[in-house]
This record gives structure tokens, sequence and C-alpha cells, in this order.
């Protein structure tokens, strides 16, 4: 291509990305800005963009409000219990169901899917029941075991793409030099795995963190309250809003899925893209 | 040995399967049951009422609204969202210099939490303080700030921009996935063929992306269908039922109302949706014994 035909392109190119990154980055960088505005700013200058006066009053507000410190626990502590759970169910059964050969894998593997497209509510008005019936409402055990369920029926899929691409022969040689078959998957094939297990810890990670129904719907005390249901406490429907302390708020739960997302970007970006790139 | 393998495969498939079946088929099952019944968590009733419950349904004009408000807010943001993805990924396969950055940024709403996401469109809409009311305002769009989510007329455009936002990089990332996966060479043999843009477009690169626009869209409207976090903190549903989708009903009627009967008819009708639009999601993923 010529030189000319280069700097055409680009220049064509460069007000596109820039509108294309306005669309998508005004709004965070709105956020972020409030953030660090006086309750004042917000509402004297509206539409200022830069805040008069850099503050971190709101951060301090927001992290000395011991209900939001113990929202983001909780929200931290479910959350990451929920994908360690998916991330060892969904490597065994994916890593099975690549190995076995029966009939009708297909359409097990097609029901599970299926699952994954029921919709919440509906589910949640017979849970509710059974919780409560079980004493597992405001339970962490209620919200864990709920969070695992929304990201398995994928993850099982991703966890059998990935195992699909562990060589076989790798853990027959292992397992001609005397190992299970159990001992092989952990030796040989779960640290192939890796990275397909690094995406399906965040996937469920994130899905977790998405939710506001089960949250809102499982629990009922505030010392149990996850940070989504939290927000809606704290937030809608009060006369005077402050947000400033609203957005430093958002800007600290976007905090754990924003910087998991930059470390491990590839992975993610690999196991959403790979099963409907292929074929 | 093979009666081992059997037994390893049945016992690391199991717990996966059992917690599936504990917290989303049985449930499922049993919430279609309630659908037959006057069951309420505050009146104490459980009597089994045959069909009153889908007579009431279909002789409520709410039920009308909602399908349609579903149908709306599940569809429309997709395809406001398809065009801004796809474009953003055309700009960046071009963008060859800092591409993962710039697809890093752009991905930045769609890795926003759908809470926070929410929460700053509130934020953006509200009728005082709100950035869109001052921009429109300065630009002398709008003489007097609007309360855009107060408003049977815009709260539901209102709804629909926060999902386009929200949800344009996800089509971003599985275009952009799927135009590397395209072949330079074919591209470049059109150029010398003398295609124009429109027509390698139209010819060479939409063609290699229709499974995956395909797949890519499906999932959305589902998930548009789903949708709760988003639209509960913005409407609950109004202004008068303006934005009251499926999802957003079965949750007042079950869990404000404690009505789990009517709720769960609700749901039914609900779930028929999703299965007609499920169906063909499984047929595209089951199309290829591979897919992941």
């Amino acid at each position: 291509m010529s030189g000319a035909w280069r700097w055409r392109q680009r220049l064509v190119l460069a007000p596109l990305l820039l509108l294309s990154l306005g669309f998508s980055l005004l709004p965070v960088i709105w956020m972020v800005f409030t953030s660090f505005k006086t309750s004042h700013a917000v509402f004297g200058a509206p539409g200022r963009l830069l805040p008069p006066v850099w503050t971190l009053s709101a951060y301090r507000a927001v992290l000395g409000d011991s209900n939001f410190v113990i929202y983001f626990a909780n929200s931290l502590f479910v959350n990451l219990g929920a994908s360690i759970v998916t991330v060892a169910l969904a490597t065994l059964a994916g890593y099975s169901f690549s190995r076995m050969r029966i009939r009708g894998k297909q359409a097990v593997m097609l029901g599970i899917l299926a699952t994954q497209m029921f919709p919440s509510a509906v589910l949640l008005i017979a849970l509710y029941v059974i919780f409560r019936d079980l004493g597992l409402l405001d339970s962490y055990a209620s919200l864990i075991l709920s969070y695992v369920t929304l990201g398995l029926p994928f993850s099982v899929w991703m966890m059998r793409g990935f195992a699909e691409a562990v060589p076989i022969d790798v853990e027959e040689a292992a397992m001609i030099d005397g190992c299970g078959r159990l001992q092989a998957l952990w030796r040989v094939v779960v640290p192939m795995m890796l990275p397909g297990m690094i995406a399906v810890a965040l996937f469920s990670f994130l899905v977790g963190w998405n939710d506001l129904v089960w949250a809102l719907t499982l629990t009922t005390s505030p010392s149990m309250r996850l940070i989504p249901p939290g927000f809606v406490a704290t937030y809608v429907g009060q006369f005077q809003t402050y947000w400033n302390q609203l957005m430093a708020g958002s800007v600290l739960v976007s905090l754990p899925t924003v910087i998991i997302f930059t470390l491990l970007q590839k992975y993610l970006v690999q196991g959403i893209t790979s099963g409907a790139v292929k074929g | 040995m093979r009666r081992q393998e059997g037994i390893f495969f049945a016992a690391t498939v199991f717990p996966a399967i059992a917690v599936i079946g504990f917290v989303i088929v049985a449930p499922l099952l049993i919430s279609i049951f309630y659908s037959f019944t006057d069951l309420s968590l505050i009146e104490g009733t459980d009597a089994f009422t045959g069909l009153a419950n889908y007579r009431h349904l279909l002789a409520d004009p709410t039920f009308y609204q909602s399908l349609w408000n579903t149908l709306m807010l599940g569809v429309v943001p997709v395809v406001g969202a398809f065009f801004v993805g796809f474009g953003q990924a055309l700009l960046l396969n071009e963008a060859v210099a800092a591409r993962s950055l710039l697809r890093g940024l752009t991905l930045l709403p769609w890795v926003i939490p759908q809470i926070v996401v929410s929460f700053l469109f509130l934020f953006m809409y509200n009728s005082s303080v709100g950035v869109v009311n001052v921009l429109l305002h300065d630009l002398g769009l709008i003489h007097h700030f609007v309360p855009w989510l107060a408003l049977p007329g815009t709260a539901p455009p209102a709804v629909a921009i926060a999902y386009v936002w929200t949800e344009a990089p996800f089509f971003m990332l599985m275009l952009l996935a799927g135009l590397q996966t395209i072949p330079p060479e074919i591209v470049e043999a059109a150029i010398v063929d003398g295609a124009g843009w429109w027509q390698r477009l139209r010819l060479v690169v939409l063609p290699g992306l229709r499974r995956i626009i395909a797949i890519s869209t499906i999932l959305m409207v589902i998930w548009n269908f789903n949708n709760f976090t988003i639209i509960w903190p913005l409407t609950q549903g109004g202004p008068v039922n303006a934005t009251l989708t499926f999802a957003v009903w079965v949750y007042r009627q079950a869990f404000q109302n404690f009505d789990l009967g009517s709720a769960s008819t609700i749901g039914v009708a609900w779930l028929i949706l999703l299965l007609v639009v499920t169906f063909f999601y499984l047929r595209l993923m089951g199309g290829d014994e591979g897919a992941a």
C-alpha cells in the first residue's frame, strides 16, 4: 500500500476512533470526576466536567460508612467463594464431558446450556420457598450456591472446550506410567487447562458481581446485604442523593472487575469468543 | 478398567449436574406447578386453582403491555448495540498499532458492573443535576430540564440507551475476534479485484461473520429479556408500567405483592418466550460438535 493511501486512511480513522472512544469513555470519566467533587460542586455547577476543587471527601465518606464496607466485604466473599467452587465443578465436569464417549452426550450438554437461559426471577419464586424452609435465607451458603449455579452451565461448556484442546496422548502416557485417571487429570491435564480455569473463575466472578435480583431476594438483614441491593437500599427513592458519594462508591465497586479484567484480558477474551468464532 | 472409567466419569459430572438440578431445574418445575395455584406468602392460601391464573393473565391489559415492553427492550437495544459494536470492531481491526489498549478501553462499559451502569445513568438522567439535561439545554435542544425516567414517553428509550452503551462492547469483542479469523489474503484479493469498501464488507466480511453475529445477537436478546439489574434502579418498571418487563413484573408480583401463584403464571409466559429464542440459540451452538 502506498504511503499517501495510508495517510488518507489515518485521517478518516482518527476522528472515528475518537468518536468511538468518547461514546465508551465519557460516561466513565464523568463518574470518576464526579467522585472527586464535593456535593456542593455537583449541585452548584452540574455541567462542569472537572471538579473545581479535587477532594477525597466522597471516598472518605463512603469508606467511613460501615454499611458500605460490610456490603463490599460480603460481595467479595460470596463471589470469590462462588468462583472457586465453579472452577472446581466446571473443570471436573468439562474434562469428563470432553473424554467420555457415550451416546446422547451432545443432548446432555445442550440441556445444560439451555438452563443458562432460564429467568432468575422465575426460579427465585420456588427457591425462596425452598431456602426459607431449609432456613437458608440470609445465609452465605444460599448466595454462594446460587452464584455458582448462575455461571456453571456456560462454564462447563468453556471447560470442555479447553479440555478438548489438551492432547489425549499426554494423559495416556501418564496413565501408562501408572497414574490413575484422577492423578493424570491433576498432574498433567489441570496445568494445561490453567488458562481456561482462569477464564472460568473470572466469568463466574463477573456474573455474580452483576447480579441484583438474587441478592435482593435471598437476603433481608442489612448485615448480609451485598453491594447491589445495598446500593438500591441506600440510594433509590431518597429525597436527596449525594451523587459524589454514589459515584465514589461506584468507582470502588468497579475496581475489582476492571483490575481483574485488565490483568487477565487475554484469557477472558479467548474463553468468551472461542466457542462462537470456531466453526 | 471400563467400569472404573464409568465411575470416574459419573463422579466428576455428578456435582455440576446436581447443583444445576437443585438450583435451576427443580425450582423451575416447582414454579410451573405454582402457576396452577393461588399460593400467597401473606394470605397463606395455596389451593389448586387450575387455569384460573392463566385466564386472569390473558384478560389483563398489563400482560400485553408487559409482553410488548419485554420484546421492545429485548430487541431494539440489540440492534443499536450491534451497529455501534460492529463499527467499533471494524475500526479496531484497522488500528493495528494500539489494538489491545484500544480494545481494553472500548470494553470498559461492559466490564463495569451493571449496578454501576444503572446508577451512572440514573445520575446522568437526573432532572436537576443530570449532565444529559445540562448538555441538551446548553445546545438549545430543550428549554426545561426533562425528568427522562419519569415520563412514559421517554423512559423506555432512556433505558434502551443505557443497554446500548453497556452492550455494544460485547458485540465489538465478538466481531473483532471474528474479523481476525478472516484471512487477510481474501480481503486483499478482493481489493485487487477492484472491490470497494462497501462491496468488501458485504461480500467478503459479512458472510464470514454470519454465525458469530447470530450467536451474539441471540445471547444478547436473551440477556435483555432477563435483565433486572439495570432496569430496576432506573425505573422499577414505571412510570405507569412504561418499562414493566416480565422480569420486573414477576419480581414485583412475587416479592412485593407476595402473590407467588400469579407471579409464576407470568413466569411461564416469559419462559415460553425464552424457549422460542433459546431453541434457535441451541441449534446454532449444537451445529458443530466442537463448540465450547
